[in-house]
């Protein structure tokens, strides 16, 4: 949260001198330009901090349904228990490997899952089906 | 390239900038109109911001948070753990105000209640109640 608002005090003050730089540029002051480049640099250095603070700030909180890859196979690891507030918590590995955590209505059944175009999950079952020609080009070979 | 609200923030941002700086010379050579569009341009300034601030805090929800963010001497309850590597765990917490979070750490935590020591380690809760039953009755009697 600290960091959140040391970033927005940079932002605000560098923008007030980079606007401050830019009428005296209009003034013909030379000096102004020294200033100018400073407020620019302290405005990056503001908007850095700012956008690391919000990252951490809401990392690992629960995502929305939205934020599901649609028509990506997942695995649904962990639901949590029913609770009086309807929402429940459902860690997922997406299909990159990274775990997730997202707050969905419904409870989604432990395992392999698909996510469809509406963002709700329906169970993915794998189907291995050994073709037939393996065998053949195995007897083939010797 | 899809467009997302983060590049539209961006985008939105930058021209904001570049637009009040303008306007802001423009002000110095007193050039009277330029007034309204410079707060025209803050205001844009504050939309790409505000756009750009969601489409962060959103690309970055549910990911595993560092255990820093723990919140310290709070009892919170693990709900899963997860082992990624040899000595990392994607840890699902419910945290004193009820919320769930996941956490990446890297010793294995206990399941169940879980206290935050300062230094960020997680300790068992013991309950109080279950010691308290076993304590021989004669004890609290002579207490009396």
């Amino acid at each position: 949260m600290g960091m959140i608002i040391l970033g927005i005090i940079i932002l605000v003050l560098s923008l007030i001198v980079l606007f401050a730089s830019g009428v005296c540029i209009g003034e013909k002051d030379n000096d102004a330009g020294i200033f100018f480049i400073l407020a620019t640099i302290f405005l990056f250095l503001g908007f850095v901090i700012y956008s690391v603070g919000i990252t951490t700030t809401y990392q690992g909180y629960a995502s929305s349904r939205s934020e599901l890859p649609v028509h990506g196979v997942c695995e649904v690891l962990y639901t949590s228990p029913t609770t009086p507030s309807s929402v429940t918590g459902v860690l997922i590995k997406l299909p990159d490997g990274q775990l997730r955590l997202f707050q969905l209505s419904e409870r989604p059944e432990i395992g392999l899952v698909k996510v469809q175009s509406d963002y709700s999950l329906k169970p993915f079952t794998l189907v291995s089906v050994i073709p037939p020609e393996i065998e053949s080009t195995e007897t083939v070979i010797p | 390239m899809e467009i997302t609200m983060i590049t539209l923030g961006l985008i939105t941002l930058v021209f904001g900038l570049f637009t009040s700086v303008i306007f802001g010379i423009c002000i110095g050579e007193k050039d009277d109109g330029a007034g309204i569009f410079l707060t025209f341009a803050l205001v844009v300034v504050v939309t790409g911001f505000i756009f750009y601030s969601n489409g962060i805090a959103i690309k970055n929800q549910g990911y595993a948070s560092v255990s820093s963010q723990l919140p310290v001497y709070g009892v919170c309850e693990v709900m899963s753990k997860t082992p990624i590597s040899d000595n990392s765990w994607i840890v699902l917490m419910q945290l004193p105000n009820d919320d769930f979070r996941s956490f990446e750490l890297d010793s294995e935590p206990p399941l169940g209640l879980v206290k935050v020591q300062e230094d960020y380690t997680l300790k068992p809760v013991v309950s109080k109640a279950t010691e308290v039953v076993s304590q021989p009755i004669s004890e609290t009697e002579k207490e009396k």
